[in-house]
Parts: structure tokens; sequence; C-alpha cells
């Protein structure tokens, strides 16, 4: 019997493992059966998850978002070291893999964020290619993207047991990997870790050198607008 | 030949002992151990020398020097000239680290050697000081700097140390600018190191910072005036005639003209800054990149992009604090509903009754400001007894939390059911549940309670009753077996006591917490030793339960322990997100109740000196 091809799953359900719909295995299994993949998306009540009947090999990984901060474009992610930090720079809302990109099949103890969220660190951590989409996607609900961002931390703490994300909660160590793709906040032991940073440290500030008086001016009444909201309220 | 520590961390303290035992804390729990801590004091008369005694004893300060000095600077210099460490950091007393990973992470930085030193941010009050330029513009006008998270190589401070003139309050702000003008390389680390006092030190004191920052203004940059000086830190605080400050950035001195410049950015971040309008922002801010851009020695473009992504980070760690704030009063809100729901049950199932048996408790409990909002649900829980207690009294330091504004409204709102809340001018922390009141146990007896704790409702009648039949012994909801080594001469360490064990009679073998309320007969906290803050110092500065245990201990008083003293569940303790500061890190993980129990049977060898016979006898009874 072929499996639906689209799911809708409700928020809460789809952090909990226990809530993982039944009919998702049948998706995931027919996604191999036809080489085809796996999406899912973030909606304004719901998420959804979609298997495509075929997947074009060879195309990247998809992921489409919002920025978190103004520096980056799809290009500066050339390397694991560098991939491995967008989920902290670029806020997850949709993510397409192909069935050659799935690596986990999701145990039932597992979430369905889980098993995106571990699918995609795999795959960037195989530095397999990455497409992009940061262009104009519609702000879903905010919490719920940070959740699912909050879940690729998770697995990312555990795969690398970095001293420095020991002693911080989850949002703030999140903010922190963040911060450190501008300035140097945090030494990793991992060498990958380290090197995807001072490359993405060195792509910002190659590209601030190249800013006029009047996009360094722009960006200042930025930040500082965004200061002041903490001392009006 | 010995090697140096890596870090010398210098504490300058002065008639301040309690403040300090929260700094020498932060810098015992330091993960990293490479360094040593060096105490100055300013031969204080507050039992500071006692404290430090204590610590040295323990091996937790390495040095430590109490004689009179001319002011906190000339302190400070003494002890740069005491360190041994390559790199040497002051944590002045009330001063704490952020973390206990604080020295790790600096000894990360600096541990290739590349660097003349670290500077890290700070935060003070729920703001965070956040450094951003490596120039010696920070002696224009203490440019968002803590000290308290700078390490420096000791050579170079010593070639460079504090401007110890009396009248003097921002030389470390001059000494990090002619650091910077001498050359020196101390790149900054986003991240707040350290967390300076909330007590206001000799920087609160507006006019003389002022007279101390005129003087630096007019001896650093050459032409200007004291008027000059004034309209500069004018504008540094409340942002007043920015017009003026235009004025100052198109002089033709581009030294002073870079400096104000670089000022002017960092005070566009600052609070005081809100009122401006945007064009007047717009201004300032335009004519400072000018003026940063038209100097040839400056790197411009990096500068104010590293000023953008700092503020960046720092409006992301004010976020973080926000939210944590909002977590904690949605868990308070949800406690709060449950533990409504509690009293309620215990209302309709007669386990309450509204004429309750009147007693003559007195009760006393401390708080601080991490439990503030959370402190009512264990006062609640008090008022909310089967017997009724005479009076209830909360401690609270001035120097934590200043005055009643400052208290949650549902805190306050207790007062109308007969809480009493008293501020005492400085916090002797835990100590304040009875050091303030201890004469109140003169005519009634004592009960101390801790601040984290949902009482059953039966714990004061457990402790009364209990008391009606042993008027002369304490009474403990929660007591532990001391355990004595096996030869009976001493005590065996604290990890190996029995713990919540419950006696038919009242025993010296047993030790009450706090966490389960104890009821001290009448007139035992108002002898002498009790509150003699020397004798506490300088055996148990942080252990309160086990000074008042020595102090029965030295009088033959022995302990009772009430039936609800087992391992049951009674007390109900609040949930992780509500228990920020918890002693208990302190005292039990770094074996500092062991030192301390050790300290104290060295006073109780002359006060008693039979005392552990008697206690083998305890075991009998």
């Amino acid at each position: 019997m072929a499996s639906k091809s689209e799911l809708i799953i409700p928020f809460d359900d789809f952090f909990q493992a226990d809530r993982k719909p039944a009919e998702f295995a049948n998706m995931l299994g027919d996604c191999f059966a036809r080489r085809g993949s796996l999406g899912v998306e973030c909606r304004k009540d719901a998420f959804r998850v979609s298997l495509r009947a075929s997947s074009n090999l060879g195309s990247g990984v998809k992921v489409a978002g919002n920025w978190r901060g103004p520096d980056f474009e799809s290009t500066d992610f050339s390397h694991a070291g560098t991939k491995l930090f967008l989920p902290f720079l670029f806020e997850i809302s949709e993510i397409n893999l192909s069935h050659a990109q799935i690596f986990t099949l999701g145990h039932s103890y597992r979430s369905l964020a889980d098993f995106f969220m571990r699918n995609l660190l795999l795959s960037l951590c195989r530095d397999e290619a990455l497409d992009i989409d940061g262009s104009g996607q519609e702000i879903v609900d905010d919490g719920v993207v940070r959740n699912f961002q909050r879940q690729y931390f998770y697995i990312f703490k555990t795969l690398f047991p970095e001293p420095v994300l020991e002693k911080r909660h989850a949002r703030e160590s999140i903010d922190f990997m963040q911060a450190n793709a501008y300035v140097p906040v945090m030494d990793f032991q991992n060498p990958l870790l380290r090197l995807g940073a001072e490359q993405l440290r060195a792509t910002c500030l190659s590209r601030s050198g190249q800013k006029s008086q009047e996009q360094l001016l722009k960006g200042l009444h930025q930040a500082r607008q965004k200061m002041m909201a903490h001392f009006s309220k | 030949m010995t090697s140096r520590p890596f870090f010398s961390i210098v504490t300058v303290s002065y008639n301040d002992a309690w403040s300090m035992m929260k700094t020498a804390r932060s810098v015992f729990e330091q993960s990293f151990e490479d360094f040593e801590y060096i105490i100055v004091d300013g031969a204080s008369k507050d039992g500071s020398t006692a404290l430090m005694q204590f610590w040295q004893a323990q091996g937790l300060v390495n040095k430590a020097v109490s004689e009179p000095d001319t002011g906190v600077y000339d302190a400070m210099n003494k002890g740069l000239r005491l360190a041994s460490g390559q790199y040497v950091c002051f944590l002045n007393s009330s001063d704490v680290f952020a973390h206990s990973g604080v020295l790790e992470l600096v000894h990360d930085v600096l541990k290739d050697g590349q660097s003349d030193g670290a500077l890290g941010w700070g935060e003070l009050n729920d703001q965070i000081w956040a450094s951003w330029i490596e120039d010696e513009a920070f002696k224009m006008a203490s440019l968002g700097f803590c000290h308290q998270s700078l390490y420096v190589k000791r050579e170079l401070l010593l070639e460079h140390p504090f401007d110890d003139r009396k009248f003097k309050t921002d030389s470390d702000t001059l000494q990090l600018g002619r650091l910077f003008g001498a050359g020196a390389r101390i790149p900054i680390i986003a991240e707040p190191l350290a967390k300076r006092g909330g007590e206001p030190g000799i920087s609160a004191d507006a006019e003389r910072t002022k007279i101390s920052i005129r003087a630096t203004l007019t001896e650093e940059y050459e032409g200007l005036s004291d008027q000059d000086a004034n309209d500069i830190i004018d504008f540094r605080r409340s942002c007043t005639d920015p017009d003026r400050i235009v004025g100052f950035m198109k002089r033709q001195d581009r030294y002073l003209a870079r400096h104000v410049a670089i000022m002017v950015l960092d005070t566009m971040f600052q609070k005081s800054s809100v009122k401006l309008s945007e064009e007047m922002c717009d201004k300032l801010m335009r004519t400072a990149l000018e003026v940063l851009d038209s100097d040839s020695q400056f790197d411009s473009v990096e500068a104010v992009e590293r000023l953008r992504l700092c503020q960046m980070e720092r409006e992301a760690a004010l976020r973080v604090a926000a939210t944590a704030k909002r977590d904690l009063d949605r868990a308070v809100a949800k406690f709060q509903s449950e533990e409504s729901r509690r009293i309620e049950k215990l209302y309709s199932a007669a386990v309450l009754k509204p004429d309750r048996t009147p007693t003559d408790l007195v009760i006393s409990l401390t708080s601080f400001p991490a439990r503030l909002k959370t402190v009512h649900f264990a006062i609640r829980s008090l008022l909310e007894q089967t017997c009724r207690p005479k009076e209830i009294h909360l401690w609270l330091g001035k120097d934590e939390v200043p005055g009643a504004r400052w208290l949650p409204s549902r805190l306050r709102e207790l007062e109308e059911h007969g809480l009493k809340i008293h501020f005492a001018d400085r916090t002797f922390h835990q100590y304040d549940k009875f050091m303030h009141n201890a004469d109140l146990n003169d005519r009634s007896p004592f009960v101390i309670v801790d601040d984290d704790v949902i009482y059953p409702p039966t714990a004061l009648e457990s402790l009364y009753d209990a008391h009606q039949k042993y008027p002369d012994a304490i009474i403990g909801n929660r007591c532990h077996w001391v355990a004595m080594d096996d030869a009976g001469g001493t005590l065996a360490p604290y990890q190996d006591w029995t713990r919540e064990v419950a006696l038919a009679a009242p025993s010296e073998r047993l030790m009450p917490t706090g966490a389960g309320g104890v009821l001290y007969p009448k007139g035992f906290l108002t002898a002498p030793e009790v509150t003699d803050q020397e004798l506490i110092l300088s055996n148990a500065p942080y252990a309160d339960d086990i000074w008042l245990k020595i102090c029965a201990m030295a009088r033959g008083i022995p302990t009772f322990a009430t039936n609800l003293s087992n391992k049951g569940q009674w007390y109900h303790r609040y949930t992780p997100s509500m228990r920020d500061g918890t002693l208990m890190a302190t005292n039990v993980d770094r074996g500092l109740n062991d030192n301390q129990i050790q300290q104290c049977l060295k006073w109780l060898d002359d006060v008693r000196p039979g005392w552990a016979e008697d206690l083998r006898q305890g075991e009998v009874a």
C-alpha cells in the first residue's frame, strides 16, 4: 500500500518521540523504495512533512529560512567546518533531503525534529553540497523555529562534546556559536570546528573591509536600535 | 626551581569580610587550578584577618597581608608587588568571577604566550560592560571597562602601576589606556568574565569620580581645560550638550579628536543616549566615523565593525538574561498555582484549621537576590502550619537588596500576615538568620529555617511538641548522625555521616540542618560566642549549621530529632531553575564542610577538652 505523500504534524507532536505518527515509517520506506526525497516545512500552524517521488541526485541538501545576521551568503559555506555552523547562523524553517542524504532512520525514541536535524547534521559532516534559500521566507512562529534550531544544537553537542558548550544553557550556547562566526568568543578543541569558525570570521572581516562609511553607519544604527529597545522597556 | 603560577588573583579589601567571602568562594570554585590567590587587606577591624587566617590554614590563600594603606590603588599596587604569577587579575572584595570556568577560558586564550593580556566583559546589576576596542582611548572616559575582567602580564603592570594618588578613582582605566598606548597586545574576550559587587565602591561617588577623571583628561590631553573635561564627562554620563562634543571631534588635535570619537561611539550604545534624537545620534556617529576614517594610523572599518558585532553580542546576552527572567516568572507562576492547590487541600482536609494553636516560637530566615522571587513560597508554608508562630522575621542585607521597593509584591503581601522584613546594613549571608536578632531568643524559643523549602504543615508543631518534651535540647526536623573516626578521637569526614536519622531521645551525636527547621531553646543564641564574628570567620565562615552545632557541643547541649527526620520526601524543594545560588556546591563538593569542622574542633578543644568522650556517650544514648 502506498503511503501518504504529506503529513501535517502539530508543533508539539513534531518535537516528541512518542507522538511521531505511525504513517511516517511508511513514508520513509516509500522514500527509499522510490529513490525520492523527504522534506519538512514549518508552516504557520504545524509542520508539513512531504514525500517527493523522485530526487535529483547530486543536488545539495536544501534548506530554507532566514539569516540571523546580515553578513553571510550561501557561498560562504564551502566546507564541512563552516557548514556545521550554518544552523546557528540561519534559522531553518525548511529542509529537503534526498534518500541518499538520509543516514539515520528515526528510531522510535527519537522525534521527527530529531530525525531531520540529525540527518542534516550528518550531511553537513559529510560535506554534502548545500542549497540555501534565505530569500524572503515568511516568518513563521519564531519560538517553534528556535526549538527546531535547539534540536540541532543538542545533537551537535553530543557529536562534538566541546567543554565550552558544557557551561551554558542551550539558548546562550547557540548565541555564542553565532557570535563566534564574527568574533572569537570560543575556543574549540575540535580542529574542524576551529577551522570553520576561523574561516567564517575571515570572511566576515574581509567583507567588512569593503564597507563604505554609509554601510558602516547603517550597521551601527541597526545595532543601536536593538540595544535601545532594552533600555526603553 | 619553583615554577610561576599562570595567574595571580589579587583581592583588595577593607572592612569587608563578609563580602570577601563571596569573592573568595568564586575563586575557590575555579576549575583551572594553576593560580595563586593573594589578599591585601587594609588593616580591617571587622574580623577580616581571622577569615584570611582561616583560608590560609586551608591552603586556599597563598599570600595575605593586613596593614594600613593609602587607598585602593595603593593596595592594588601592593598586591601587584606580591604577585608572582605570569598574569595578574584584580578581583576586589564583593566582585566575583562570572562562572567557574573563567580562568580556564582565559588560560586558553593566553596559553600560547602571544598576548600581553586579555580583557573580558563585566556585569553589574544585569547590565554588561562590553569592551570592544583595543586602544589607548580607554583613558578618555572609562569605555565600558571592568578591571575585574582584565588579565595582564605582571611585568607589564609593574612598568605601568596604578596611579595611587589619594583622590584617584579611575586609575584602572588610565592604566589600561597607557598599556595600549605602550603597544600592549590585549585582545578582547567578548563574554562577561566577572560580576562586579553591588556595593557602591569608590567610583560610585560621582563628584569624586569627576574630579579624578578631570585630572586624567587635563593631564593626558594637552590643551584640554577643566571646562572641556567637564563637558566630556557630562556627555559621557548623561549625553548633555552633544553639539559641543561634535565640536571636539572637529578640533585640529587629531589625537584628542580620535579618542573623543571612540568615546562618542561607545556612548551611543549606553542607556544615557536614549534621550538623544535620531538626528543627533546620526550626526554624532557620522562625525565620529569621519574622524576615524581620516586617521591614517587607525583601521576605522575594523574598529567600527568590531563595535557593531560586540554590541550585537551584548544585545544577545541581554536578551538571554531577559528570557531567563521570563522563564523564572513562568516557573514561579506555575508553582504558585500548585502551592495554592496544596494549601487549599490542607484546609479542605482539615489538616489546617482557622483556630490554630498559638505558640511563642520566633522564626527567622534570610534570603538573597537570586531567591527573592521564590522566598515567599517558603514563608507562606510557614504561615500555613498546624500551630501558629509568634513572629516570622526575614533578614536581608542592604548591600544586596537596598530596600523594600526591590521586593516582589508577593513577598511584601506577606507583611499583612505578620511577616517582619528587616534590612541589615551589611549581609552576613547565611548567618543573617540569627546574627541580628539573637536577643529574641532570650524570651522565646527560636526557629531557624531555610528560604528554599516548602515546609510541611506539621513542621512547626513537630518542633514545638518535641520542645515541650525536651525544653533544654535543640530540636531538628532533619538531623544527621555525626560519625566519629575508628579511634573515636575525632569526627569522620562529613560525607560519612548518616543522613536524616531519628532517635528516641536527645543525643549529642545528632546535628540538625537548617533545611528541616531547627528550634533553639531559650538562651542558646544569646551566648556571646554564638554571634562572635571573629570566631565565626576564623572557624566556619560558610557553615552556620556547623557553627551552631559546635556551639551546642561547647555547652553539652544535645539535639533531638523529630520523627520527621527520616529519609522521607516530606520537604519539597523548588525546581532547579528556582534554586539559584545554593551554598551546597561550595560546602559539600569542595570538602569545605570538613575544613570548617576541623577548624571548629580546634576551638572546641580549648573550650571543652572532653567533647569527644561526650560524643561517644551520645552514641550510647
